[in-house]
């Protein structure tokens, strides 16, 4: 699935409903940024990882209008997908780095950095992921990733 | 530290070397195609082609050790799209005993090293969606009990005489 189609779906919709909003002098959605973390991230990447990911979306997101959040629902199902109900309980490092996947006039959709996903992973669910690190170390990790190793004391060979 | 590295590195690398031989093995694939087939899951490894025969819950185990996000849907499929498998009546002790957790609302153990609450979350996602088991109770009435309940399910037009009882239950919480 291409995610980007997913938010500009959204911004198509925000553009609309606003609108009509406008020409019915109400107030209008505030624009909405969302972050796009998890696997989901991962596959945005293209590592050249073997990945696989349940049909949750993991995102966290400055919701001020839940009509948005639910349309985004709607439009996630619509591609088989489904927004993670406890993405917002995940952990990312504060520093994490996020890079444009969809900008609109309404929606802006940006990606976690890989190693700031991978990170989060081996520090908070090494278990589930202890395949995908190890493959990721083995295809050469990256000096930003080795680096956050250090800054957040994660046991590489634990993994192993 | 440099040293230290590379020796992880390349412990890495043979370790990475036996996944992927894992993941060209008939029972990977033929597990994840079937999940990819439902919609369960996404992958990005070309050799999985979704199909919709049924697998083994014994394959499903082992494709759950190097993709654990299999073992993360396993006990809702079970209990919820028992179909999917050839053998969802002859389940190791381990999951049957996850499952009756589930069944029965008990607190239930991790599985396979998969926090229950991880795999829980998916029991009312999959298949009639929304909908949680059931939990069986039995209670003793007495005949004129029975002829009422009887009665009443076929005054208010229920389908089943459970359905009278969730109606009273609920009335009472009304209250």
């Amino acid at each position: 699935m291409e995610l980007a189609r997913v938010f500009e779906a959204l911004d198509a919709w925000m553009a609309a409903e606003n609108l009509a909003y406008q020409s019915e002098g109400l107030a209008i959605m505030q624009a909405v940024e969302i972050r796009i973390i998890g696997q989901s991230a991962l596959f945005e990447a293209k590592l050249g990882l073997a990945l696989a990911a349940t049909r949750d979306v993991d995102t966290i997101a400055n919701w001020r209008d839940d009509g948005v959040r639910q349309k985004l629902v709607d439009i996630l199902l619509a591609y088989g997908k489904e927004l993670d109900p406890v993405a917002r309980e995940a952990w990312m490092p504060a520093e994490t780095e996020y890079v444009d996947l969809f900008r609109g006039k309404w929606v802006t959709a940006r990606v976690a950095r890989a190693e700031y996903v991978l990170i989060s992973k081996a520090k908070k669910a090494r278990v589930k992921n202890r395949v995908l690190l190890v493959d990721y170390l083995a295809a050469g990790p990256s000096d930003l990733f080795l680096e956050l190793v250090e800054r957040y004391q994660v046991d590489l060979e634990g993994l192993l | 530290m440099t040293a230290k590295r590379d020796k992880l590195l390349r412990r890495a690398r043979a370790e990475a070397r036996k996944a992927e031989e894992r993941r060209r093995d008939r029972r990977f694939l033929t597990v994840m195609g079937r999940l990819v087939a439902e919609g369960l899951l996404e992958t990005n490894i070309d050799e999985v082609r979704p199909h919709h025969r049924k697998i083994r819950v014994a394959d499903a185990l082992w494709a759950g050790e190097l993709e654990p996000r299999i073992l993360e849907l396993l006990p809702a499929l079970v209990l919820k799209k028992p179909g999917l498998f050839r053998d969802a009546h002859d389940l190791p002790e381990d999951l049957a005993e996850v499952i009756q957790c589930v069944r029965r609302g008990r607190p239930a153990p991790p599985f396979r090293g998969i926090p229950a609450a991880d795999y829980e979350r998916w029991v009312p996602r999959i298949g009639h969606r929304g909908k949680q088991p059931t939990v069986v109770k039995s209670f003793r009435l007495s005949a004129s009990d029975a002829r009422l309940l009887a009665e009443l399910r076929a005054e208010l037009g229920l389908r089943s005489e459970v359905a009278v009882v969730r109606a009273a239950l609920r009335a009472l919480r009304a209250r």
